[in-house]
């Protein structure tokens, strides 16, 4: 997940991304993307993995990967789609699923099964049913050095009290900090004073 | 106020070259990796990655030892990358050698101070970096004379060679950190000195 200091999670990719509710900074990543921020990704991208992604986030994606090729292109085009949508949504890129209905059954069934690492990219209104549902194993956040106001958060009306266990942290000489964490129990409390 | 700053990479086993170091193998045996993160997708002098940047930019002078300078001439070419005077502390005294593209070798014979001062005219407001060998190394942090520490620990193990960190007669030193990063397979460590 890429996230700004203030949790703002939209179009970090481009200014044309996603512009709803008159959002401006589309593109906000770009300023950050060196050759260590490469390869993180690229690194990332080399073990298997399936997506996991919510309506507008296949919306936009469907739009824009099966154009591309590239060390990017090619393992998301590669990879099986589940698109979780209630709506319906129209399954251009090849190997995508719909998963409707009863969502969050259909995703512990599917969590259950044999296969790759379910990656959410995107998504940030599904994000909040995992979360919600306690659904979310592991968090990969990128954090930009950068604030941003407003836009579709990441921490929004779906987290949960949860405690997480801290397997990663990186800085990058451009100032983004990756911290990967494992959802690991419950939130305890104390006194300090 | 300018700063002189030690900027050099190691090996996670504290080896600043391989061992053997000749005009073929400038960096010793194994020691030309020590320096691959500088130059990881293409960086090159012409479109420097951010790192190559630091070390070039906003540097008014440079000092370096006698032997890496007779070791990187010939490799530096006609416009090495440095851009600005460069004092090589050395025994014997040598006219200077003037490149293209700003960059000069001016020979100093009276030690670690009389490089400092002489660069010190020459960079004005500009930093200092002082950027090898690791014999040069040692002698400025002897010589208490350095304000900031850049080392890049490459991510790997040399095994033998020429130890960076070596013959120093300071007393315990606790350094403070400036910033710890990661990237292209090292970790760039940056510390001022508690003076």
């Amino acid at each position: 997940m890429m996230v700004s200091l203030d949790g703002v999670m939209q179009a970090p990719g481009g200014p044309e991304e996603d512009t709803s509710g008159g959002f401006k900074y589309g593109g906000w990543t770009y300023a950050y993307s060196d050759e260590a921020m490469g390869e993180i990704i690229t690194k990332e991208l080399s073990m298997p993995f399936d997506l996991l992604l919510g309506r507008k986030t296949y919306e936009i994606w469907s739009a824009y990967w099966p154009k591309q090729t590239g060390s990017i292109a090619d393992p998301f085009n590669k990879a099986k789609k589940y698109v979780v949508s209630g709506k319906g949504v129209d399954l251009t890129w090849k190997e995508s699923i719909l998963i409707d209905g009863d969502v969050v059954a259909k995703l512990k069934a599917l969590k259950a099964e044999d296969g790759p690492q379910l990656h959410v990219w995107g998504s940030s209104v599904l994000l909040q049913t995992l979360l919600k549902n306690d659904l979310v194993d592991e968090l990969r956040l990128r954090i930009y050095p950068i604030t941003l106001g407003s836009g579709k958060r990441l921490f929004a009306e779906g987290t949960i009290p949860a405690a997480f266990e801290l397997l990663d942290s990186t800085a990058l000489p451009s100032g983004v900090i990756l911290a990967n964490y494992k959802r690991a129990g419950e939130v305890k409390t104390g006194s300090v004073a | 106020m300018s700063k002189l700053i030690l900027n050099m990479t190691m090996s996670l086993d504290g080896f600043a070259a391989g061992p053997n170091v000749r005009p073929e193998e400038p960096m010793g045996n194994g020691g030309e990796e020590l320096h691959r993160w500088m130059f990881k997708n293409g960086s090159t002098d012409e479109s420097p990655g951010k790192f190559q940047a630091e070390f070039f930019e906003n540097i008014g002078a440079y000092i370096m030892g006698r032997r890496t300078l007779d070791l990187g001439l010939e490799p530096w070419g006609e416009n090495p990358p440095y851009h600005a005077p460069c004092f090589v502390l050395s025994e014997e005294p040598h006219e200077t050698i003037t490149k293209q593209g700003g960059t000069s070798f001016i020979f100093v014979t009276d030690g670690v101070h009389g490089a400092l001062k002489q660069a010190q005219e020459a960079a004005g407001s500009k930093d200092i970096v002082v950027m090898g060998g690791a014999n040069a190394a040692q002698q400025f942090i002897n010589a208490g004379l350095l304000d900031e520490l850049y080392i890049h620990v490459a991510h790997m193990l040399l095994g033998s060679g020429t130890r960076l960190f070596d013959n120093l007669t300071i007393k315990p030193a606790e350094l403070e950190k400036i910033a710890v990063t990661d990237a292209l397979g090292a970790t760039h460590m940056k510390f001022r000195f508690r003076k």
